[in-house]
């Protein structure tokens, strides 16, 4: 029996689920089974196409196997899709957590109705595509022999379909920027959290935290879909030694990147801004379409917007992935936050 | 629930990014990102994000529609094909040639294929021709006579491997922001960025080197330089074995020395030593240029000038080199490559020449041998009532072209068809208009202006009522007893057949590869040439023929009457004429209406503030809109964008042409301001 507020080792039990997935493949069983049972009518995941990750729409429960395995480079958000699209209906979100801080923040808005089912995925980061190219033309290697990015220690490692590794150290392993500074790689707020920390073979770490998922994973072991294995005091162990490891080097890379853009020449950095608006139409947390604000000076639109966001922020790096010309919006509402933290304590 | 995603290409610029559009149960509801694409790398402009909300934007177009009196009547499309056929059926027989047909940029490749067929072979006249002539077309004639092909030498992202960016007459900034990305990852890479414009816009804020010079004097600036590398041996020696003609360009450039540029050009003589070394010497040099230099009466002279300084220092037919026209339009290489051209059949074979005779056979025609009208000129000819058939597809003359009382008397003389997805200004004044469907509704191909083809899939079925161009063309052709297939992929099989550099192109091919095919490609199984001229020139004896420049001012005289001088351009958020830009409110947002950028210090002695109505009064017409004062713009130079139906600046542009291009100059036109 699983047990809300419980940890579990869970996997597939179809084996062609299992040998496409990286971990235990609870996510596309467990999708697919919300759609079966029709609890929701779709399922916003992503899929691999050849050498392309894309978003992916699951609504026909014999095509789960479309959406097994690690996504490396899906920093789409997700959020996004849904902000835009009308979808009627109960769906399900595979979301980081990230994307289920700017689900919250939809949902708190009245901007997505409903109560979509969020399954939480424990996110060391995703690749820049550009950087991680870049790492891997020195070593001979292209995007597409990538199999799944594993985050160990101090490192990240790439595995790669022909069972090579290369490990490559935290700050210069082509991770995006924005996830190098996140300090947050559990998600809160969803129905279930999963991922690969703690789990020592091909098992989906399994945190169970709503009601209703505590009744779908129970429904699924009496189906047979899963195996269930209760985590024990060493896997719990390992799993929060892998968590605190990544929050450190999150603390680190940030504290660094914070300090360094003190020497910068930032008004030179921001002077590059042609008002494209990109960054504002791809903030999950934007309030309406219409981005100019009423100024057509670029450096004061990005003042004003710093401004705006200094509370609402939800630090997914939406706005640096849009940028054409690499501006880092969102380390500087970083900066100001910290710079704002410094003055209130202060009083 | 039925949920997909299907890729795409923009269908506004000439960069043509790829991503992904949202079909939920049958509506399009955003768009994603698509990383993986070569050309923007996941990054869109603002009308990319939002070219979604064309797709079932309330103004589409409903039903075709016939002009009854002074009205514009719903009708069926029976009706409406048979009142177009009926009419080009009489001028036929009259005479082919008082029939004229305006081409779109926008259209797929198989759509301006049929289309220009259509002219061809079932009218039986060259009278065929798109907006090129108000673009690029000083390209075309330029770039070939010296290099055999009028067309962008290297891909988009080689401009990262450029040493010195040399930027004339075009704001990449505005235009351009995916291209502008490359720019600014080429100055991270240590390039250097030279911005020749007389205004301080968004790509001059980020050059290295801004040279403001005088509008219309580019072509003197560009002898000069060349005269500056004739006189120093800074020309590249080992390049000269590939170049023919060189002692020619070199006497016809020597009066320009840096005194007289200076002079003429108002650029001081060190400023010019400066690029020109850079250009020399840093190399490689990326030549880029838009507007400013093509829509001159001397345009095609300052883009054989362009060509000629890239060639003498060697900067052709390797990375980071290399001749950057980056075109407007999404599908504008397309329509050139598929001959919507008066004087060129597809692949750019010349009307009358023997290659023409057999494509004639092959069409099962003899082909008029003589070259049509060029549309810069149709209007003309229209007004003085020459014209008694004109058909326009996907254009908007009426904003577009140089002075707008002609075109529309143009337009009212003629028996007028526009094909169109919106009622735009010129289809207002039509007898018939025929609702298309846009390019998220249709399969085809769209090339960009790196010489990408790419090929879209429908990915929502038409709007009730409006049907492909394609579908459209074939109906017409049909009421003259030609029954062509309206499936693109056929279509595209005719294509490969005929133009020579894109027979290695199949939909096979482009399905599997999705970030296009980029032509020449005349081999299935190998890979298009991306970067021209590596070895060979296009020409009959593989060498760049250097020409013997004809140097001029293409700014015409100011005078007391007349002291300011008119330039325009584009703003980020809107796009030409606007029929589709200015549909989108938040692309309104930033600027919805028209304005008249002033120097503070020419604003004081007329006595005008900030936010004042102005009228500005050319020769031939006036406007009225507000002033923005600004020191982006020199003293005596006003700028005016060219988006806005409120300020339409064709009323102050009269007709004048380049010979050669028979493009139009619509910049530097000479003004006065007063206030309102």
């Amino acid at each position: 029996m699983i047990k809300k507020g419980d940890h579990y080792l869970i996997r597939s039990t179809r084996k062609n689920v299992l040998e496409r997935s990286t971990s235990g493949g609870l996510v596309p069983e467990l999708l697919g089974y919300l759609i079966a049972s029709q609890r929701a009518s779709a399922a916003l995941c992503h899929t691999a196409e050849g050498d392309m990750i894309k978003p992916y729409f699951l609504t026909d429960q014999s095509k789960v196997c479309e959406v097994c395995g690690s996504k490396f480079i899906a920093f789409q958000n997700l959020p996004q899709i849904m902000r835009d699209s009308i979808i009627t209906g109960q769906i399900a979100v595979v979301v980081k957590p990230c994307e289920s801080r700017a689900v919250m923040w939809l949902k708190k808005n009245g901007i997505i109705k409903g109560d979509p089912w969020l399954i939480g995925l424990n996110c060391g980061g995703v690749l820049d595509p550009k950087e991680a190219m870049t790492i891997l033309s020195r070593h001979g290697k292209k995007m597409g022999h990538i199999h799944h990015i594993e985050f160990q220690d101090e490192y990240l490692i790439y595995h790669f379909d022909d069972n090579s590794v290369l490990r490559v150290p935290f700050a210069e392993s082509g991770l995006r920027d924005s996830c190098k500074r996140c300090i947050v790689p559990i998600p809160s707020n969803v129905d279930i959290g999963v991922g690969y920390w703690g789990a020592q073979g091909k098992y989906t770490y399994t945190v169970v935290i709503s009601d209703r998922a505590e009744e779908a994973l129970n429904e699924m072991l009496r189906l047979g879909v899963i195996e269930v294995i209760q985590a024990d005091e060493s896997a719990r162990k390992l799993r929060e030694q892998m968590i605190r490891m990544r929050i450190m080097c999150g603390e680190k890379y940030r504290e660094m990147k914070l300090s360094l853009i003190d020497q910068v020449d930032v008004g030179e950095i921001l002077n590059r801004c042609i008002l494209c608006y990109e960054c504002w139409t791809n903030c999950p947390v934007r309030t309406g379409h219409v981005p100019s604000h009423g100024t057509t000076s670029p450096v004061l639109w990005q003042i004003g917007v710093i401004n705006y966001m200094i509370d609402k922020c939800i630090e997914c790096g939406a706005c640096e992935d849009s940028c054409p010309v690499n501006i880092p919006f969102e380390l500087f509402i970083q900066k100001t936050r910290q710079i704002k933290a410094n003055i209130e304590k202060k009083r | 629930m039925s949920v997909r995603l299907h890729r795409s290409i923009c269908p506004f610029c000439g960069v043509g990014c790829g991503f992904y559009l949202l079909n939920v149960e049958g509506t399009i509801q955003t768009i994603s990102k698509w990383i993986e694409h070569e050309v923007c790398e996941g990054i869109l402009c603002p009308k990319g994000t939002y070219s979604w909300k064309l797709i079932r934007h309330p103004d589409r177009l409903k039903k075709p529609l016939l002009r009854r009196g002074d009205h514009l009547e719903e009708v069926s499309w029976h009706e409406a094909i048979s009142a177009v056929a009926t009419k080009i059926r009489e001028t036929i027989k009259d005479d082919p040639h008082r029939a004229y047909f305006v081409a779109s940029a926008k259209v797929t490749n198989e759509e301006a294929y049929l289309y220009q067929k259509f002219v061809r072979v079932v009218v039986g006249t060259n009278n065929v021709d798109h907006c090129v002539r108000l673009c690029h077309a000083a390209t075309l004639e330029g770039l070939s006579s010296i290099f055999g092909m009028g067309v962008m030498t290297n891909p988009i992202n080689d401009i990262e491997n450029a040493k010195t960016i040399f930027s004339i007459g075009y704001n990449f900034g505005d235009s351009h922001p995916v291209i502008f990305r490359r720019v600014l990852q080429a100055k991270k890479n240590g390039a250097k960025v030279i911005v020749i414009d007389p205004r301080f816009n968004s790509a001059a804020k980020h050059a290295d080197v801004h040279i403001r010079i005088w509008p219309g004097t580019d072509l003197v600036l560009l002898a000069a330089m060349i005269n500056y590398i004739f006189l120093n041996g800074l020309w590249d020696r080992s390049f000269v074995e590939r170049l023919s003609n060189v002692e020619a360009l070199k006497k016809s450039v020597s009066p320009y020395t840096l005194e007289v540029a200076e002079a003429i050009t108002k650029v001081p003589k060190r400023d010019i030593i400066e690029i020109t070394e850079m250009v020399a010497k840093e190399v490689p040099t990326t030549f880029l240029y838009g507007m400013g230099v093509t829509q001159k009466i001397n345009g095609t002279e300052v883009v054989r000038a362009i060509a000629s300084l890239a060639a003498i220092t060697g900067n052709i037919g390797r990375k980071g080199a290399g001749i950057a026209p980056a075109r407007g339009q999404n599908n504008v290489q397309g329509a050139c490559d598929m001959g919507c051209l008066p004087d060129r059949l597809p692949g750019y074979v010349r009307v009358g020449s023997e290659r023409a005779t057999e494509i004639g056979a092959f069409w099962g025609r003899d082909l008029d041998p003589l070259p049509g009208i060029y549309s810069s000129e149709v209007f003309q000819f229209a007004a003085s009532g020459k014209i008694d058939y004109i058909h326009i597809l996907g254009e908007n003359p009426l904003l577009s072209e140089s002075n707008i009382d002609v075109v529309i008397k143009g337009l009212e003389n003629a028996f007028v068809v526009v094909q169109d997805i919106f009622l735009s200004e010129t289809a207002e004044l039509a007898d018939v208009v025929l609702p298309a469907s846009v390019w998220a509704e249709k399969d085809g191909t769209f090339t960009n202006t790196e010489r990408r083809v790419q090929l879209i899939r429908r990915a929502i079925d038409p709007l009730p009522n409006s049907l492909p161009d394609l579908e459209i063309i074939v109906k017409i052709a049909n009421e003259f007893g030609f029954h062509w297939s309206s499936d693109p992929s056929l279509v595209f099989e005719e294509i490969r057949k005929i133009v020579p550099f894109m027979r290695g192109i199949s939909y096979f091919r482009l399905e599997k590869s999705p970030n296009g095919v980029i032509w020449p490609c005349e081999d299935e199984n190998a890979d298009g040439q991306r970067i021209l001229y590596t070895d060979r020139f296009l020409t009959p004896d593989g060498k760049a023929h250097l020409p013997e420049l004809k140097v001029s001012v293409a700014s015409v005289e100011t005078s007391k009457e007349f002291p300011f001088v008119l330039i325009n351009g584009r703003l980020l958020t809107q796009y030409n004429t606007g029929t589709m830009s200015r549909r989108i409110p938040p692309l309104l947002a930033p600027s919805s209406k028209g304005f008249a950028e002033i120097n503070p210090n020419d604003a004081i002695s007329l006595g005008i503030k900030h936010g004042d109505r102005v009228r500005i009064i050319s020769k031939i017409g006036s406007v009225e809109t507000t002033a923005v004062l600004t020191e982006s713009v020199p003293e005596r130079v006003v700028f005016v964008p060219n988006h806005f139906a409120d300020t339409p600046l064709n009323k102050l542009i009269q007709h004048s042409i380049d010979p050669i291009s028979k493009e139009p100059q619509l910049k530097a036109i000479p003004v006065r301001i007063e206030r309102i």
